[in-house]
């Protein structure tokens, strides 16, 4: 590790000191109707073909010899702007990038640079715009961006009501969700069937299933990084939206113009979404329900050139409730996530920015049952308080450096039982709870070797450390416990800690076409724990112990990319190997309760995994009509020596085949229209396959694990976008300037003040599910009859969710 | 928990449809399923059969056709060992029947339960533990003159005692039925006195009146209940635990697979149970 570091530092002081005299060129890209900061523009020196992009605060920053240079500025959906720049000094230069004026739009899918396809050293990663994923089908009309992520290859959906997503070979615990930099620990509503982000405020959505750099750890499958709006810092905005299933709202605007600004926005799901229409007043079960609702809020500072803050936070929370009124049975079931974050950008030079983050993340989970007079109480939970620094420095046009610390204090609560009959308490033993220290450092740097070889290398090193107070109960052969060992509040359990080097490299062929190759190494010390089938918000988040080691994954990836017709179509090939080791499972038979009064970690039993695939993705970026075609090929098993007898199985992730394909077509300025099609090879699950009889009753003995495949997974949705004729908004508040009566239209886009706005609406009419297929959702086994009487019969039922359901949702904004 | 699972599983029912299917299961191996017992003063029963194809139809015959006839079995303490037979061919179980000799039950001792079929040998070893009383038996009335059998049971300080709880309506059950969940060890109640109530148990897949409608599950006022509750091992309070939640489970689809466990050796399926029993009876008024 020494060594690497210091050939890294050697590298870069080396190619500091070959060159002559230089300045700066840095600033900011924002757009110019809203004032936010715009992530992923290109600026581009087209004397030295050669450039640089915004990082996630919009801020730029070249270093080039003194001279005279061509600068464009761009990002797919805004006109570029070329500006013409005499360097003998340091300059700050900002830019605002107006929209494509509606007649020449393009639909773009991503934003991505015409040619960073094959330019950069990112393997695996995957942008999306926010304004192109709402015009997909979408379930029940409600644009979902984890539902969107899960049609790119690589990218496995994890079923039908599940928002979680297995990335190449990994489990649902094994991607990094954030937030404006906080991790989100359940990204999912109503039981998976809509994902916590609110694509009204989301402005970036940034997706790496490999090689990711540096600055990210934590997990070993993949990255999902999702950036919240600023708030137009120009004007106040209204987006809206009517749904079947919920409404959404979002404002914003400026505080102070353009200088600060907030977003908020809000959706709340109908009462009734699940269960009441289908529960009649009399039924046993009227009371049932489950609802959502969330909250996201953003303020944004600029306190001066040189700094910003930035605070926003997430808030929501899923309520199911079920009651049995014949058993006098009620349960109650609240669960969300929480999430804070505070940041300061601040600029110490044009060539070293500096973000600090203080970020509070919070998940948790309860449920509460009666009968009678006996109340169950359950509730598990995960609590993070982190801080971050984390720096870019830009020497010289060849080099973008990024280095940073992180620290995570986490408190886990994985499951804690609690039960009272009357007044008589039940010992379930103490409340639980694990606490951990997590920090890591890194260094990274993208740099260009040689014209052809361009090369992103970095290192992290992490460190983990469960620390008291903690009981650790002490077993014998027979598993009781003989003996507890107590920890002190902060004493040191367990540390962990190891070096993960990331490494990608680029070389060109030519200049439509690349070979990428990559090596990544994490550490992940936090684990999800699943007893069933399908993912559900009972699952429980556990830290690294004594028992239970961090997993440890390496994938190696080598693509082929390539650009087609003047960069109208992007092509990519890209195979992977992955290993991972310590993966987590529970024993066969363990039931939730086994951690009551117990350390629950001694449930668990671990093994190795390994995945490896092929992704083939063709995508026609330009034009009306565009969209893309993705297919993975890939094998993902798992070895337990507990489990399965110690054979390899499949793992709940391997997913033979699976294919999507998007287009859309945008017929005219009123109409435009999409599909989605998708299919996936059957989920592998186990299978009774005999039985037998013990006093009297039929017992299931298991085949394999995981042995069996449901059919095939596939479906078809639609969807057409209606855009009424724009209208004007019919009077601006305390607006003096008076619209024109006939109406005639001034250009809303310019970039000074405006004051009348036009009120924008569309309706979205989604078939879900074209062709009605009966997608298996799960299989279970009816028995029915007496044995005695040889009229039991066994029958396989299976359980498909949706039919085909067509829906449509208003949206506004003004 | 368990429940909570179920919810789940019933408000996907709700917004979902289901059709049948046919599955192509492979085929699997029968084997042998050993299900013996013993308890202090009674002699050992031992019933031998063979597992089923998942989807091969099940009926009387089936079940006996399932039964072994001619398997091996020997029993042990250690220092006596006896062949046990078939007596009646009519209820294929094996046992020792010798009023002259009795092999019966012993509190304290541990037998080895040895089952030969097709020149394979199963072997499984248990133990008859101190039987404990339980203090007192009530009746709870729930709802019309129905309602559950409570105990109070003061249990021995010491992890590592497990239970299992049968009853018998004098005159009306044939035999003891356990209920559902009735094997429970002492990891939450070690060293207390509590009370705990079970609601009746019943035969498998009964079509008896009081097992169906407002009656099911309750014991009423006018029953003599009998209880028989023994001390187990461990494992065995393992097997029933992980034997009820399979069945208990049954083709519920979010629970993990379970295995049932076994305490035999050799590859067989099932359990070889000792049964140290105390008894009570409760006139229900």
């Amino acid at each position: 590790m020494k060594r690497s570091l210091l050939s890294f530092i050697l590298l870069f002081t080396f190619s500091f000191a070959a060159h002559a005299q230089r300045f700066s060129i840095s600033g900011y890209v924002k757009e110019a109707s809203s004032g936010e900061f715009t992530i992923g523009a290109n600026v581009y020196v087209k004397e030295l073909l050669k450039g640089t992009t915004t990082n996630a605060y919009g801020f730029y920053s070249l270093t080039l010899e003194k001279g005279t240079y061509t600068l464009v500025i761009s990002s797919l959906g805004f006109d570029p702007i070329e500006t013409k720049v005499v360097l003998d000094k340091d300059v700050r230069l900002n830019y605002s990038l107006k929209s494509k004026s509606i007649t020449t739009k393009e639909v773009e899918i991503t934003a991505e640079r015409s040619d960073k396809n094959v330019e950069s050293t990112q393997m695996g990663t995957v942008k999306l715009d926010v304004d192109e994923i709402k015009k997909l089908p979408a379930f029940l009309g409600e644009v979902d961006v984890l539902k969107t992520i899960q049609l790119l290859p690589g990218v496995k959906s994890a079923g039908e009501g599940n928002s979680g997503f297995y990335v190449r070979g990994g489990g649902p615990d094994q991607n990094l969700i954030l937030l404006d930099e906080a991790v989100v620990y359940n990204a999912s509503h109503l039981l998976g069937f809509f994902s916590v982000f609110n694509g009204d405020a989301v402005k970036d959505i940034n997706m790496m299933k490999g090689g990711m750099p540096a600055q990210y750890g934590g997990r070993l499958a993949s990255v999902l990084d999702i950036s919240m709006k600023e708030g137009n810092n120009r004007e106040y905005q209204v987006d809206g939206g009517v749904g079947l299933i919920f409404s959404r709202l979002t404002l914003q605007g400026p505080i102070k113009k353009d200088t600060s600004s907030f977003i908020l926005s809000a959706r709340r799901s109908y009462a009734d979404f699940l269960a009441r229409p289908f529960v009649k007043k009399t039924s046993k079960f009227y009371g049932s329900g489950l609802y959502f609702y969330d909250f996201n809020a953003k303020f944004n500072y600029r306190i001066s050139d040189k700094d910003r803050l930035m605070l926003s936070g997430y808030y929501g929370r899923d309520m199911f409730s079920f009651n049995d009124n014949e058993a006098d049975f009620s349960a109650k079931i609240p669960y969300g996530n929480a999430t804070a974050a505070l940041r300061w950008n601040h600029l110490f030079s044009s060539k070293l920015f500096m973000n600090t983050s203080a970020i509070f993340s919070q998940y948790n989970f309860e449920f509460g049952a009666t009968q009678s007079d006996f109340e169950f109480k359950l509730f598990s939970g995960i609590r993070d308080y982190n801080a971050k620094l984390d720096f870019s420095y830009f020497p010289t046009i060849r080099h973008n450096i990024k280095f940073g610390i992180n620290y995570i204090y986490h408190e886990f609560t994985p499951s804690n039982a609690s039960a009272k009959q009357g007044d008589v308490e039940f010992d379930t033993g103490k409340m639980v709870k694990f606490y951990a220290h997590d920090a890591a450092a890194y260094i990274g740097d993208d740099f260009d070797l040689t014209d052809q070889i361009k090369i992103n290398a970095g290192i992290r090193y992490s460190l983990f450390q469960q620390i008291g107070p903690f009981d650790r109960y002490q077993k014998n052969a027979i598993e009781q416990i003989t003996d507890t060992i107590t920890y002190k509040p902060g004493e040191k359990i367990q540390t962990y800690h190891g070096p993960e080097p990331r490494i990608s490299a680029r070389f060109g062929l030519n200049t439509k076409s690349s070979i990428k190759a990559s090596y990544t190494r994490n550490y992940q010390y936090i684990h999800l724990a699943s007893l069933s089938s399908v993912s559900l918000p009972t699952d429980v988040w556990m830290p690294s112990t004594s028992i239970v080691k961090p997993q440890l994954g390496n994938q190696y990836a080598i693509g082929y990319f390539r650009n087609f017709a003047n960069d109208m179509f992007e092509t990519s090939v890209e195979t992977y190997y992955k290993t991972m080791e310590n993966q987590v499972e529970y024993k066969e038979g363990a039931l939730p309760e086994d951690g009551a009064k117990d350390n629950l970690d001694y449930s668990f039993t671990f093994g190795s995994g390994e995945s490896y695939g092929i992704e083939l993705f063709l995508k026609k970026r330009l034009g009306k009509f565009n969209g893309w075609v993705g297919y993975t090929l890939s094998y993902t098993t798992r070895v337990f020596p507990e489990l399965n007898d110690g054979k390899p199985f499949y793992a709940k992730y391997d997913r033979r085949h699976d294919a999507s394909v998007v287009l859309s077509y945008d017929m005219s300025k009123k109409w435009s229209f999409s599909t989605i099609f998708v299919y996936s090879s059957g989920n592998a699950m186990t299978l009774p396959v005999s039985r037998y009889f013990v006093e009297g009753r039929i017992v299931n003995e298991y085949g394999e694990r995981n042995s069996f495949r449901m059919t095939p997974y596939h479906r078809l949705d639609v969807s057409a976008t209606y855009t009424p004729e724009k209208r004007r908004k019919k009077k601006q508040k305390d607006d003096a300037v008076q619209v024109a009566p006939d109406g005639t239209s001034t250009d809303a886009e310019e970039e000074a003040p405006v004051t009348k706005r036009r009120f924008e609406s569309n309706w979205n009419f989604s078939v879900f599910n074209v062709y009605n297929r009966h997608n298996p959702y799960f299989i279970y086994f009816d028995n029915a009859g007496d044995a005695d009487k040889g009229t039991l019969e066994i029958k396989a039922k299976q359980v498909s969710l949706f039919p085909i359901l067509p829906s449509v949702t208003y949206n506004f904004k003004f | 928990m368990k429940k909570l699972l179920y919810l789940i599983f019933l408000s996907t029912l709700m917004i979902s449809c289901e059709k049948e299917i046919t599955l192509d299961l492979p085929k699997s191996e029968q084997k042998v399923v050993i299900e013996g017992f013993i308890e202090q003063d009674f002699p050992p029963i031992v019933f031998v059969s063979k597992s089923a194809g998942y989807f091969d139809p099940v009926d009387s015959s089936s079940i006996d056709q399932l039964s072994v006839r001619n398997a091996v079995v020997t029993i042990t303490d250690g220092v006596r060992t006896e062949t046990l037979k078939i007596y009646d061919n009519r209820y294929p179980v094996y046992t020792f029947l010798n009023f002259g000799n009795p092999f019966v039950g012993q509190v304290g001792k541990s037998y080895t339960l040895k089952v030969t079929v097709d020149g394979k040998d199963y072997t499984a070893t248990s133990r008859i533990n101190t039987p404990i009383k339980l203090d007192s038996l009530y009746f709870d009335e729930e709802v019309n003159g129905l309602g559950y059998v409570w105990a109070t049971l003061a249990e021995p300080v010491g992890i590592g005692n497990a239970y299992r709880w049968f009853a018998q309506r004098v005159g009306e059950d044939e035999t003891y039925y356990p209920p559902f969940g009735s094997s429970f060890d002492d990891k939450f109640i070690d060293g207390t006195q509590f009370n705990f109530g079970y609601y009746r148990g019943m035969p498998p897949n009964s079509d008896r009146p009081e097992d169906q409608g407002e009656e099911r599950g309750y014991f009423k006022i006018g029953d003599t209940v009998s209880v028989r509750f023994t001390t187990v091992d461990h494992d065995i309070y393992e097997f029933y635990r992980s034997y009820e939640t399979e069945v208990g489970n049954n083709g519920n689809p979010f629970a993990a697979p379970g295995k049932v466990k076994t305490n035999i050796e050799g590859g067989a399926l099932g359990v070889w149970a000792a049964y140290g029993a105390s008894y009570d009876t409760l006139i229900i008024k």
